[in-house]
């Protein structure tokens, strides 16, 4: 990707959990040959800031709970929202650095808006696809996978609203949508390169 | 005038409810839930043009008794507001100078770093300053100084940075000015400085005792095991360094001496603490031209919290439409049947039911409307005005160190450790910061009713 293009070019992916977004992801940045950031920026942090990332990963994408916490001048004693804010300056200190990356998750598709050549990209599969992929990936009954997908779904559900003003999965924020059930992974992952493709000869922000 | 109890009650609700959600900046609910009360509650239930005027009370900034010699106050407490203004002012100011961080650096190199000493000189300096200044801005300086010795000298700060906040929730009480909910009562009610520093000041200086035992006997074990681990070759943060500019420095230290001076005399100078606000406002704005230039005084004041201003002014509306429509007589007339009249069991509720509601609520709001309510129990029951005041600054200003959301102070602190990488969770703050609550309330309890009764 780094010859095709001068300018740099940062792709959002926000997934439902078990649409298999986060292999897409994986194999959308082998294909173009650029970094995929997900959990790794938590090892990042920890590292810069002295965390056990361990104890990180148990904040990281939730909301802050409205009762037991509160905010004042910039500052929150919630630890998720205070993890929020430190994931979002990390993805723009990544953004201004000039390098392409994806972002999985985490608002990125919010929190770098601004910044010129965004792809956001919304991933979904059908139900029963998904309760399929979260039992097959973390063996457990199919029962527990449907439970488990309510209960990460209205996770991330609320952790994007209290983070952004869009509603989760919103066609009209998002650039393109894609269901997983459809194409499988090899399929979003050529539909998704060809429209970044598509772009880069399209934009007028492209110098090519 | 029923309709217009019940509307004053929904408004008031649902500010609070929509204060804790966060899910628009409390400002904006205060002034809108204020617009509210304005036209539903006095304009179309009450048909009351002397309520509004009498709430919005802007009149009162034009007659003397509001610049100097003082009473008591209702509707709008612009006193509060523009003390407020003035002091937030002076302390940026001094915070632009370098102030803050040359004094916790100085205390550190006197005890020579020693954690356990560390420990109890900042407790003790979180509480003076804490009677003079705002407690937001005396955690935001110690809690990062204390990260700072934290980091260089390899100890936990967290339980350091827990017992600060304690203490500048504790200091805040002993004075008028210490914390928002004694300049209301205080500007409410007509009290001065003194009044406060010889009544709630005494109680607190006893409970401070008791405090830094506490923290002293919870905390010395760990803070003296991360001494043996410290390295030898320690680079130690200089206390001249903070210092901006000589002049900057000294022209702080000579305003905030100053303006702490008109507060503790302000009794007998009769000057109100509006006129002393005006004055840290004029004075700091000299200093800062004199010292830097006009560009750092437009700082000073850009980074002015307007909005908690505004909060205030929202608040004082709402709670008038409470006091307006009778609500908080029937509450307090409710209490004094609780407690059949007895002047112990109405201490002992109000200093409870305060520090309860504190831990888990903004204890502004909660103050602002109970002021109304002691005045009316004081002419129902009879017992001093004073001595409810005093129990009613106790209770909310010490009940919000029990959890992390009780006090500004808090959320700052807890903050400020978490984002350095030493998170504090509710468990871990409540360990500490709870029982000691419970043990300074029930010393201050007893206080009272040895020094009252």
């Amino acid at each position: 990707m780094a010859e095709m293009n001068k300018q740099q070019i940062l792709i959002t992916i926000t997934r439902d959990f078990g649409s298999l977004g986060h292999r897409i992801a994986d194999e959308l940045g082998k294909e173009l040959g650029i970094p995929v950031v997900d959990k790794t920026l938590l090892y990042k942090m920890a590292e810069n800031h002295g965390f056990d990332p361990e104890f990180l990963k148990k904040y990281d994408e939730k909301p802050r709970n409205p009762l037991t916490s509160r905010t004042l001048k910039g500052h929150s004693n919630s630890i998720e929202q205070v993890l929020a804010d430190m994931v979002f300056k990390y993805q723009k200190d990544l953004a201004d650095t000039g390098e392409d990356f994806i972002m999985v998750g985490r608002c990125a598709d919010w929190n770098l808006r601004g910044y010129p050549n965004v792809i956001k990209i919304f991933i979904t599969a059908d139900e029963p696809d998904r309760r399929d992929h979260v039992a097959k990936a973390l063996d457990i009954s199919l029962a527990d996978a449907e439970s488990l997908i309510k209960k990460m779904d209205r996770r991330r559900l609320y952790y994007h609203k209290s983070n952004t003003d869009v509603s989760w999965g919103d066609p009209n924020f998002y650039n393109l949508s894609v269901n997983s059930s459809k194409l499988g992974v090899e399929g979003c992952v050529e539909l998704i390169k060809n429209y970044i493709q598509l772009y880069m000869s399209k934009s007028q922000n492209w110098d090519d | 005038m029923v309709i217009s109890k019940i509307f004053a009650i929904i408004i008031f609700v649902i500010m609070f409810l929509a204060i804790v959600t966060e899910i628009f900046e409390r400002h904006i609910v205060t002034l809108v839930s204020g617009l509210m009360t304005i036209i539903v509650v006095f304009g179309i239930c009450m048909h009351s043009m002397d309520a509004i005027i009498r709430t919005i009370n802007i009149k009162s900034l034009a007659t003397l008794e509001f610049w100097y010699g003082g009473g008591e106050s209702s509707g709008i407490n612009w006193a509060t507001i523009i003390f407020i203004a003035g002091m937030t002012v002076m302390v940026e100011g001094m915070g632009h100078a370098g102030f803050f961080d040359w004094l916790c650096l100085k205390i550190a190199k006197l005890v020579k770093y020693n954690t356990v000493a560390l420990l109890i000189c900042f407790m003790i300096m979180s509480a003076v300053l804490s009677m003079f200044i705002d407690s937001i801005t005396v955690i935001m300086f110690l809690a990062a100084v204390t990260i700072t010795l934290a980091h260089t000298l390899k100890f936990d700060p967290v339980p350091i940075i827990l017992a600060e906040i304690f203490c500048a929730n504790l200091g805040g009480s002993a004075t008028m000015c210490g914390d928002p909910p004694n300049i209301i009562i205080g500007t409410a009610l007509g009290y001065t400085f003194f009044d406060f520093l010889s009544n709630t000041g005494v109680i607190v200086g006893i409970c401070l005792v008791f405090t830094i035992l506490y923290f002293f006997f919870v905390m010395r074990k760990p803070l003296k095991a991360s001494e043996k681990e410290r390295p030898a070759d320690i680079e130690y943060p200089k206390a001249e360094d903070a210092i901006k500019t000589k002049k900057g420095f000294y022209s702080s230290v000579v305003v905030f001496a100053i303006v702490v001076s008109l507060l503790v005399t302000h009794s007998i100078t009769e000057l109100t603490v509006a006129t002393i606000g005006v004055i840290a406002i004029i004075l700091t704005s000299i200093a800062m031209v004199f010292a830097f230039d006009f560009a750092t005084l437009k700082d000073i004041f850009k980074k002015v919290d307007y909005k908690t201003l505004l909060f205030f002014v929202g608040l004082f509306v709402v709670v008038s439409g409470l006091e307006e429509t009778g609500c908080l007589e029937a509450i307090a007339g409710l209490i004094a049947k609780i407690s059949g009249g007895n002047a112990f069991v109405m201490i002992a509720i109000i200093i409870w039911l305060s520090a309860i509601c504190s831990a888990f609520v903004d204890n502004i709001p909660f103050a602002a409307t109970m002021v109304p309510v002691i005045q009316a129990m004081a002419e129902t029951t009879g017992v001093p005005l004073a001595n409810l005041a005093w129990t009613l600054a106790l209770g909310t200003d010490i009940g919000g160190s029990a959890t992390p959301i009780g006090a500004s102070a808090n959320v700052v602190g807890t903050s400020l450790a978490t984002k350095s990488g030493h998170p504090v969770t509710w468990g871990k703050y409540c360990k500490y910061n709870a029982p000691a609550t419970i043990i300074v309330i029930t010393i201050c309890t007893i206080s009272l009713f040895v020094r009252y009764f």
